[in-house]
């Protein structure tokens, strides 16, 4: 479900208040009720796609069920993770493999090529395949036992707050509460959700969207712009890709919360990291979470040799770029990101003992390391991301900066700096400039009207799409 | 859960008046703006009574020199375009105009991105936010979203596509309304701003609805002469991505003339602000061009 889009505003108060009236007793209800308004909403953008989910859902739910009772454990979980993995690799991995081997044949003087899919990518397809992944993989190293009823597995996989764009959750932390019995409403629970819906949707459609305004215009023509206004773009866009994302994901949290669950915790002010390797603690938690738990580790993780252990790192970082899309791009940004944790490790400079000057260049120096990497996780292909690099530090050319429109300057201006000021209070002072929270209800209520009245006065609306929805 | 309920009952009845509150400040600062864009939009949608009129996008607002074309033709002239708009705003200006008066000549400068070509039509609503309640332009708004018209009951929404400027143009504008609407590049050409020539073929997908519009500005014309211009270009521009208007122009009898590929200008750096806009120089020789083809053609 696209949070910021008018449907939802019509559509998830009548969910919410069709689920609270199946008493809490009927547990089983509640979960039936979740699973039809999921699948339904998933039908809802292309139905043939919903069996593709289905698909995905049985095979990992079969598999997990046959370790109890087969002996060669080994194959079964193969066998479905390969089948589980299929469908993202067609559809989205198929065509970038296509081409690249005709690239590849080529240069060797052969033209063989199998004709391309122009299909559309099934939604959150990253995100659901990789929560199935993650359970398989559970239930055979015995952390979690198989769950038994279908309809309760099949919620967890589809559960329509995260099945779009994540966060990608672990069974351990969704299967025991689809199963307790919840509360029939959990009022403080319910207001956390809703606080976490205003700001995420104050991050995306004030801060992200009216960012993309500029970032938009400047980075398809990049060559048409100088590179300190190249440079500011892409400043930008690292601010738009965290306030796009983290607001969703702070969406699927707080409507998950809304209906009494807890989801895995998405964002923890990445751009507050000291080192790169600290920028993935706080960014994307749940994928590197799954990276961790599901590569990193069985490589060996780093109870190995030291160059052992950095190349854990390097094919850990590569399946992530992986993960992200099928571009050269995508895996340029994730061998980006573990070329320089691999350095940091090798410097021993993964965490900071510095006082706050040395805290404060460490943190600049790996916000830009991060900028620069998103300029390749933007850009259509490798030779752009390269001129657009290129294009920031040539200062043949005067160092004009474009500001486009007085209204959007403005508004980018206001969105940034409310965003840094509430991520940097929360970062070193959580207690302080809390307002959304504060104890005094006249500065709390003042702050829901403030966000909702700066959402509908300055929120760029009709740019319906979040950016990690595409993958 | 019934303390939640009217907790959030509480929060929509304050909201409703916040928004209301809200929507009456920004009416008030578009009813008492002092220039600006807001002032451009207000003096075109209630005062305008000039002869000839010009529509189009940045194209036609810095190229149409509308002094010097009511001084020539010797017939009042303003100039109503406006930045990264096209016939679906147009179309909305005009019916705000049309019922008002009658003008004599209308120049149509055509730019195929915002007249004919496929692409998000929600940017064209922007700047008709604020006439939501004049005659016919819901309509446009249905056309496009059909969910817009629940959005505009909010009146902070209303004023949300450009709030900073109404506001600044209340308080002081940069500029003043002036009385022609052209607003001339001063300047050289920036060679940053000339984009590599794409010399493929390009397959041009055109929107009906956008079509549809400017079919609808013709044939509420009345009994105002129109003219479509394509106004230079320095890369000049390629006539099958105006097709459908050169259809409509052969099927209506309408005149059309086309500077973007006159030699003249195509390629000629001294003319032009960038790839796409003439500079002060350039949009004095244009006017000066168009309307000794007017005079010629007798079209007034």
């Amino acid at each position: 479900m696209i949070y910021n889009s008018f449907n939802f505003i019509i559509i998830y108060p009548i969910l919410f208040f069709l689920y609270y009236c199946i008493p809490a007793k009927f547990q089983k209800v509640r979960n039936m009720y979740l699973l039809v308004v999921s699948y339904l909403l998933y039908l809802n953008w292309k139905p043939a796609y919903a069996l593709i989910l289905l698909g995905v859902t049985a095979v990992t739910y079969f598999c997990a069920r046959s370790f109890e009772v087969v002996k060669n454990r080994k194959v079964v979980l193969l066998g479905g993770a390969l089948l589980t993995l299929l469908p993202l690799l067609v559809f989205k991995y198929y065509n970038f493999i296509n081409d690249s081997v005709f690239e590849l044949l080529s240069s060797l003087g052969l033209r063989f090529k199998l004709p391309g899919l122009n299909w559309a990518i099934p939604m959150g397809i990253s995100f659901f395949t990789f929560q199935a992944l993650g359970y398989l993989f559970d239930v055979y190293h015995k952390r979690i036992t198989a769950e038994r009823d279908f309809l309760t597995f099949a919620l967890f996989i589809s559960f329509f707050p995260s099945i779009v764009a994540g966060p990608i959750n672990k069974a351990a932390l969704v299967i025991p509460q689809l199963n307790a019995l919840r509360p029939y409403f959990d009022y403080s629970k319910a207001v956390e959700g809703l606080k976490m819906l205003l700001w995420g949707m104050f991050m995306k459609v004030v801060v992200a969207d009216r960012v993309a305004l500029y970032v938009d215009t400047v980075f398809p023509n990049y060559m048409n712009y100088t590179g300190l206004t190249c440079f500011v773009a892409s400043l930008l866009y690292t601010v738009q890709i965290y306030a796009d994302f983290a607001g969703y994901s702070l969406m699927a949290i707080g409507v998950g919360k809304t209906l009494g669950f807890e989801l895995t915790e998405n964002f923890r002010r990445p751009y507050f990291a000291v080192s790169v390797t600290d920028f993935w603690r706080r960014w994307h938690i749940s994928l590197s979470t799954w990276l961790k738990d599901y590569v990193y580790i069985p490589l060996g993780g780093s109870r190995c040799s030291k160059l052992r252990n950095y190349w854990n790192i390097f094919v850990t970082f590569l399946v992530s770029g992986i993960w992200h899309g099928a571009n050269w791009t995508f895996i340029v940004w994730g061998i980006w990101h573990g070329v320089f944790q691999i350095i940091e490790k090798a410097i021993g400079q993964q965490k900071c003992e510095y006082r706050w000057f040395g805290k404060s260049v460490k943190i600049t120096i790996t916000f830009l390391l991060v900028n620069f990497a998103w300029i390749f996780f933007r850009m259509p292909s490798l030779s752009d991301a390269v001129g657009m690099i290129g294009r920031i530090f040539d200062f043949s050319l005067p160092q004009s900066l474009y500001i486009g429109s007085m209204s959007t300057g403005a508004l980018i201006v206001i969105g940034v700096i409310m965003l840094f000021v509430k991520d940097f209070t929360d970062e070193y002072a959580p207690s302080r400039l809390n307002f959304l929270n504060s104890k005094n209800s006249l500065v709390r209520w003042s702050s829901y009207i403030i966000l909702l009245s700066m959402i509908l006065v300055f929120g760029v609306f009709g740019a319906d799409q979040f950016i990690y929805a595409n993958f | 859960m019934k303390r939640f309920i009217v907790k959030i009952l509480l929060l929509i009845l304050l909201m409703f008046v916040v928004d209301r509150v809200g929507g009456l400040f920004f009416s008030y600062c578009v009813d008492h703006s002092k220039g600006g864009y807001v002032g451009h939009h207000q003096y075109i949608s209630n005062e305008l009574d000039k002869e000839v009129l010009v529509f189009g996008s940045s194209r036609a607002i810095h190229h149409y020199d509308a002094k010097m074309i009511e001084d020539s033709l010797k017939m009042t002239c303003y100039n109503c375009g406006q930045d990264g708009n096209g016939a679906i705003f147009n179309y909305g200006q005009w019916l705000m105009i049309r019922e008002r008066y009658q003008p004599k000549l209308i120049i149509y400068d055509v730019y195929p991105g915002f007249d004919l070509l496929e692409g998000d039509n929600h940017k064209y609503l922007g700047w008709l936010k604020l006439y939501y309640n004049r005659k016919g332009i819901s309509d446009i708004f249905d056309s496009i979203d059909s969910k817009e018209k629940y959005k505009m009951l909010s009146k902070l929404y209303q004023y949300n596509y450009n709030p900073v400027q109404i506001v600044a143009d209340y308080i002081k504008p940069i500029k003043s309304v002036d009385s022609y609407g052209f607003r001339p590049l001063p300047g050289e050409l920036d060679p940053l701003q000339i984009k590599n020539e794409d010399k493929e073929e390009e397959q041009y997908v055109f929107d009906e609805l956008k079509i549809g519009y400017l079919e609808k500005f013709i044939s509420d014309k009345g009994d105002a002469n129109i003219i479509f211009v394509l106004s230079p270009c320095w890369y000049g521009m390629d006539l099958n991505s105006i097709k459908p208007v050169l259809d409509i122009c052969e099927r209506e009898g309408i005149l059309f003339i086309d500077y973007a590929n006159n030699p003249k200008y195509v390629h000629q750096d001294y003319y032009f602000k960038d790839g796409l806009h003439l500079n002060e120089i350039g949009a004095s020789e244009f006017s000066k061009d168009l309307v000794k083809d007017i005079q010629e053609l007798q079209i007034n």
